[in-house]
């Protein structure tokens, strides 16, 4: 049996709204890449498939590519486009 | 993905991301590291202008101080805005913001920046960023100061939410920042 990793998942301004929630912890198998986390939140929260293509990805304060790796205490976050200013 | 495109990876990068800290989602957990440290990067508080200038020593080098002062307006492509709330991903934002300050320093001759961002929920007319820059010349400070607030709205995880004037909320979309 392959071991899980647990990661924290935060969610900012409309993915907030669709998830209903700002943060949740998650359990993954190693190896999990963030195309397969976010197929993960999809189906944990279906109201956000509509608006998850116009989101970048950071892990760790980075933008990362779909194809990245988690590690164990990853911090993930699902990033809107940006209005700051 | 829009993230596709972009090389960046999480591996082996380094980072300030401290995995003990107190969570960031809620800004006043977050402990900032600042070169001013009495001057927060991202403040849930009113930005006090004047500790923003007074932080800035000047040797007497500075031939300018160029002050920027954004403000909530009340109206936006979405109608007549009663308020705006603001809102960040506070210890990346901080992280963003320092990056763009090492930037602005290699493409300018810079003496002193400050950026401070307010977070939260904002009446019309409240100050919601405040950016100094002090050069030996006026240009690159009003260069400096545009390039700043530009890269802002652009990169750093900020996002503002307008109170309509008929009680809905929106947040504002890339599309509607195009004027502003």
């Amino acid at each position: 049996m392959s071991s899980q990793i647990h990661i924290t998942v935060l969610y900012f301004a409309s993915a907030k709204d669709a998830t209903g929630r700002r943060k949740e912890s998650i359990k993954l198998p190693e190896g999990t890449t963030i195309r397969e986390l976010l197929l993960k939140i999809t189906s944990i929260h279906p109201r956000i498939t509509n608006i998850l293509n116009t989101m970048q990805i950071s892990v760790n304060y980075k933008v990362v590519v779909v194809d990245t790796i988690l590690k164990e205490a990853d911090e993930v976050a699902l990033l809107p486009p940006v209005s700051g200013g | 993905m829009s993230n596709n495109n972009n090389n960046t990876q999480n591996t082996n990068k380094k980072s300030n991301y401290n995995k003990n800290r107190n969570s960031d989602v809620d800004g006043d957990e977050y402990e900032f590291v600042d070169l001013a440290p009495s001057i927060k990067r991202i403040t849930s508080k009113e930005i006090n202008v004047k500790s923003v200038l007074d932080s800035i020593d000047n040797s007497g080098d500075f031939g300018a101080t160029v002050l920027f002062i954004g403000t909530v307006r009340n109206y936006g492509d979405n109608g007549q805005v009663t308020g705006m709330t603001y809102e960040a991903y506070v210890g990346m934002a901080e992280e963003g913001i320092k990056s763009i300050e090492v930037e602005v320093k290699k493409k300018w001759n810079i003496k002193e920046i400050r950026v401070v961002h307010r977070i939260g929920d904002l009446k019309i007319g409240d100050n919601s960023i405040t950016i100094a820059i002090a050069t030996s010349h006026s240009k690159d400070a009003f260069d400096a100061s545009q390039f700043i607030l530009n890269k802002i709205k652009q990169e750093i995880p900020i996002w503002k939410n307008e109170r309509l004037l008929d009680g809905n909320t929106k947040w504002v979309r890339r599309k509607d920042l195009q004027r502003q």
